[in-house]
């Protein structure tokens, strides 16, 4: 197209001179840069001097200490002892010792006036049972308080100091006695941490750099992003440039550029400050230690971009939703608290890439960039992190791409004409979030009935999913046949879509293979997870019903009927079909069975959308459960079908779509309800 | 016509308020323009001045009705209308840390301006006498200095049509007036200048033909002597509230 040069020179022009005028803003310059690059530093200088005053404090404390119980004089002997070993004792600080003789020496600790009370008690039972001779062993007591610096490191003085005087009485009591031989030839002991040197320091950079770099990336980039849209929305230049030949895109485009770029500076900036302090040794820190090479910092710069990137576009998102530079403001704060839970993921004990982490924005690449300081990562599944978070950012780039005209003109208060239009609308607007209580209320049931897959079945799709949808269209007083489609399609595509069915799982069994290697440690789980199931032991008529007419029809009525119909309103059909296949395999919950599971749902989408009714996608899933069950059953293994078959398959379910694009005769259901009640009431 | 550099033809803009309900902001409006004329869409606040010529500039979309700028439908090619037009109005802010000449030069770019931009700014700074101003920021710059930059920045891409929405508004006499004279000088060569105002003097005294309009309604259009005509009213103000009150006795 002869435009694309001009559209190339609009977004530089756009670039250029807004990310001059955002240069121009001293507070931007200093929230940005300045103050990020002085945190960490400071930070560091500050934990330093915090240690420095403590031990300070910690070795002038004069510790007083009061002794109680019946045998205090030898307790107060044992106390003084311990004193005059530190004394003696080079290795140890001594211990500066004041007893005191309150009346009351416990009701004293608890007033403060004491540090320490020591008691002396015989125990009978310090050593385990049946030994004998230890059943008059003298045990001495020390009461401190917790909740008292002093308190506490008067303890941990006196008690290592008693800890050193019990070790050397016990040698002198070998050596005058029983020992042949100098009882620390009987052992020592030396305590050796393997891991390669900074190794620990690393791994403390590795859990934390993303939560730190997205930080800084939201705190920064917020005051640039704020201002783009919501502020020259205010301001009423944003309208300025609506009205010149730039399009809304070419400028939501160039404004998530502007965003990037300063991110991408703060993140520069950021991992350039940790080379210099962790690289160079500028300032002393245990985190200093790591000594962390450049191109593992380079690599972790290239896995940072995505997050970047999709940080900057929800900056963006946020400005452009808000009507003006205070309600952004508002709106920020939450999305900064959520923004960091994902980033928190390398926190989390125990997760790695190879779980459901990997179809998480941000928290795969969190754990990727921890892989990488820490030892190793797998590259594909790192590249996967990156595919996946930044088609993340892309997305929500388009969105506020939306957006940002919308709210500038009073159609964005529109009402429409006719109830069922208004609850329409409103139900395409929480129909969507309606999944994520239905999401956690089918964690809750599947970790419930852990051991009762029926039950479990009944649960997840009858009352939860297809439950759901029920009140939900019962809350908007919605039709249910219209507003779910469930109007006959032609009797033409019956035969195609029969052919279909298993055309499609051979093409689904290459996903799964794809899922497979992407998990390896799942497959095992997989074929447990089979192994259950058929398990069952039930009835043929049972098996069918529960694993596919009951999940068939109440999912396709959630994540077809609902899901799809709701979204498709706002972000086209492409869109929503992919957006509904997500979350159709993220509530499937294991990570071997979302790519799959999403493929399936791409196909029933298609068919939804194409037909303009929900029946062919029932039927479709019903049938697919009930094939790859009896599958799974036999010995006859579909996961690996050859090139020819593969491409039949294909050829197959593409000729089904084309016959129900061809036949289709209703348009989609809540379009067709929507436009029927356009202009009445 | 294939002089008509504007054309609006029936149009409507609905809009729901939630405080007022439905609001017919504009209401079955025809009219054309011509190049080389200024017309003024005279009316009192609130009477769809400002969301008509928010329509043509493709700012909004109408609820019904067409509107064609050069020939291009507003509806099917909106970014082809906004080449061909300057769109000023009081919301239309500039970019407080850029200068004016800086100001200048972006908006050619961003507008796609074909010949040598350097001389086409220098042109246009030397024109509205901005010549020791034009590297303060805008932010610095007095309101009058501001929208003499503004209406600069609307024409600098050298468009056929330009659109604006009550510019002297907030300015005193002798800025008003220098606005005023550059609106006439754009009109003699050869620009069409779709113009708003509620001050009857200054239609009187710049635009070509007037429409006057009235709660979203047209009341009548015509040159000023066609007006004073049929009104039989030497004075605009005086034919306007006639032709007020002859609606008020049809309807």
């Amino acid at each position: 197209m002869a435009d694309r040069s001009g559209r190339l020179s609009r977004i530089s022009s756009v670039f250029l001179y807004q990310i001059r005028s955002v240069l121009r803003d001293r507070r931007t310059i200093f929230l940005a840069f300045v103050l990020p690059l002085l945190i960490v530093p400071a930070m560091i200088l500050l934990s330093g001097w915090i240690t420095d005053v403590r031990e300070e404090q910690r070795e002038s404390v004069e510790i007083e200490y009061a002794v109680a119980g019946p045998h205090s004089e030898r307790a107060a002997n044992m106390v003084r002892l311990a004193g005059q070993h530190t004394a003696e004792n080079d290795t140890l600080t001594s211990l500066a010792l004041k007893e005191e003789t309150p009346d009351s020496p416990l009701s004293s600790l608890a007033d403060g006036e004491l540090h320490l009370v020591v008691r002396l008690v015989r125990s009978s039972k310090i050593h385990g049972e049946g030994e004998s001779g230890t059943s008059k062993t003298p045990m001495l007591v020390l009461y401190y308080r917790g909740d008292s610096d002093e308190s506490g490191w008067a303890m941990e003085e006196l008690g290592s100091a008693l800890e050193g005087l019990r070790a050397a009485q016990r040698r002198e009591l070998l050596l005058s006695s029983a020992a042949v031989t100098e009882p620390d030839s009987f052992m020592a002991l030396q305590l050796t941490d393997l891991a390669p040197e900074g190794r620990a320091a690393a791994y403390t950079i590795g859990r934390l750099t993303t939560l730190f770099v997205l930080f800084f990336i939201l705190a920064g980039g917020s005051v640039v992003a704020m201002d783009l849209v919501a502020g020259e929305r205010e301001r009423g230049s944003l309208e300025t440039l609506l009205t010149t030949s730039v399009t809304r895109r070419e400028l939501a485009f160039s404004k998530q550029l502007i965003v990037l770029a300063i991110a991408l500076s703060i993140c520069i900036l950021q991992v350039l400050n940790l080379l210099l302090y962790t690289s160079l040794g500028l300032l002393e820190s245990p985190l200093a230690e790591a000594a962390i090479s450049p191109a593992r910092l380079i690599l972790v710069l290239l896995l940072l971009l995505p997050v970047a990137f999709l940080a900057s576009g929800i900056l963006l998102l946020i400005s452009s939703r808000a009507r003006s530079y205070r309600e952004a403001q508002i709106l920020l704060f939450p999305v900064v608290l959520l923004g960091a839970v994902p980033a928190a993921a390398p926190l989390i004990p125990g997760i790695s890439l190879g779980s459901v982490a990997l179809v998480i924005p941000v928290a795969n690449i969190a754990l990727a960039v921890r892989g990488v300081l820490t030892g190793g990562v797998n590259p594909t599944l790192a590249a996967v992190s990156w595919i996946i978070t930044g088609g993340a950012g892309i997305a929500v780039s388009l969105w506020s791409a939306k957006l940002m005209g919308s709210s500038l003109s009073p159609e964005a208060d529109v009402l429409p004409s006719s109830p069922v239009q208004l609850r329409l609308r409103l139900f395409s607007k929480s129909a969507p979030r309606a999944f994520l209580p239905m999401f956690a209320l089918v964690l809750v049931s599947s970790s419930l009935f852990s051991d009762d897959l029926a039950l479990q079945i009944i649960a997840n799709t009858v009352l939860i999913l297809l439950g759901g949808s029920l009140l939900l269209l019962r809350r908007y007083r919605l039709p249910l046949r219209e507003t779910l489609g469930l109007q006959l399609p032609s009797p033409f595509i019956w035969p195609f879509l029969g052919a279909a069915v298993p055309a499609g799982i051979v093409l689904s069994s290459h996903i799964y293979r794809l899922s497979t290697a992407l998990f390896p440690t799942s497959a095992r789980m997989m074929e447990e997870m089979y192994a259950r199931g058929i398990g069952l032991d039930a009835p043929l008529w049972q098996l069918l019903l529960l694993g596919a007419i009951v999940p068939a029809v109440c999912e396709e009525a959630a994540f077809r009927g609902v899901l799809l119909g709701s979204v498709r309103r706002t972000v086209g059909s492409a869109s929503a079909i992919i957006i509904s296949s997500l979350v159709f395999g993220l509530f499937h919950m294991t990570a071997v069975r979302f790519l799959p599971t999403a493929f399936l749902g791409l196909m029933l989408g298609l068919s939804v959308v194409l037909t303009g009714s929900l029946l062919p996608a029932i039927v479709w899933h019903a049938l697919n459960n009930a094939l790859a069950l009896m599958l799974s059953g036999t010995s006859l293994d579909p996961t690996s079908p050859g090139t020819l078959p593969t491409l039949a398959a294909a050829a197959t379910v593409a000729a089904a779509f084309y016959v129900m694009a061809r036949t289709r005769s209703a348009p989609s259901p809540q379009v067709a309800l929507d436009k029927r009640h356009r202009g009445d009431g | 016509m294939q002089d008509s550099t504007i054309q609006i033809e029936n149009l409507v803009k609905v809009y729901h308020d939630r405080a007022r309900g439905e609001v017919r902001a504009v209401d079955d409006i025809t009219f054309s323009c011509r190049s080389g004329e200024i017309f003024g869409l005279l009316g009192p606040n609130g009477a769809g001045k400002t969301t008509t010529l928010r329509t043509v500039s493709t700012v909004l979309q109408p609820t019904s009705g067409t509107v064609r700028v050069m020939g291009i439908d507003a509806r099917q090619d909106p970014v082809g209308v906004r080449r061909s037009i300057g769109f000023y109005s009081s919301t239309t802010a500039l970019f407080p840390r850029l200068t004016a000449r800086e100001t200048l030069r972006f908006f050619a770019e961003v507008n796609g301006y074909t010949g040598d931009i350097r001389q086409r700014v220098e042109e246009v700074i030397h024109d509205l006498d901005l010549g020791s101003y034009a590297d303060v920021r805008v932010d610095r710059l007095s309101q009058g200095m501001k929208q003499k930059v503004s209406l600069a920045r609307t024409d600098i891409h050298d468009p056929p049509v330009l659109i604006l929405d009550e510019p002297t508004t907030g300015l005193d006499v002798l800025n008003a007036r220098e606005i005023r004279n550059r609106i006439s000088t754009l009109r003699d060569r050869g620009k069409t200048v779709l113009f708003s105002t509620h001050i009857m003097a200054e239609a009187e005294k710049l635009c070509d033909r007037i429409a006057i309009i009235h709660e979203g309604r047209l009341l009548g259009t015509g040159t000023l002597g066609e007006i004073r005509e049929r009104t039989g009213e030497r004075y605009l103000e005086d034919a306007f509230v006639k032709l007020l009150l002859r609606r008020g006795a049809d309807g």
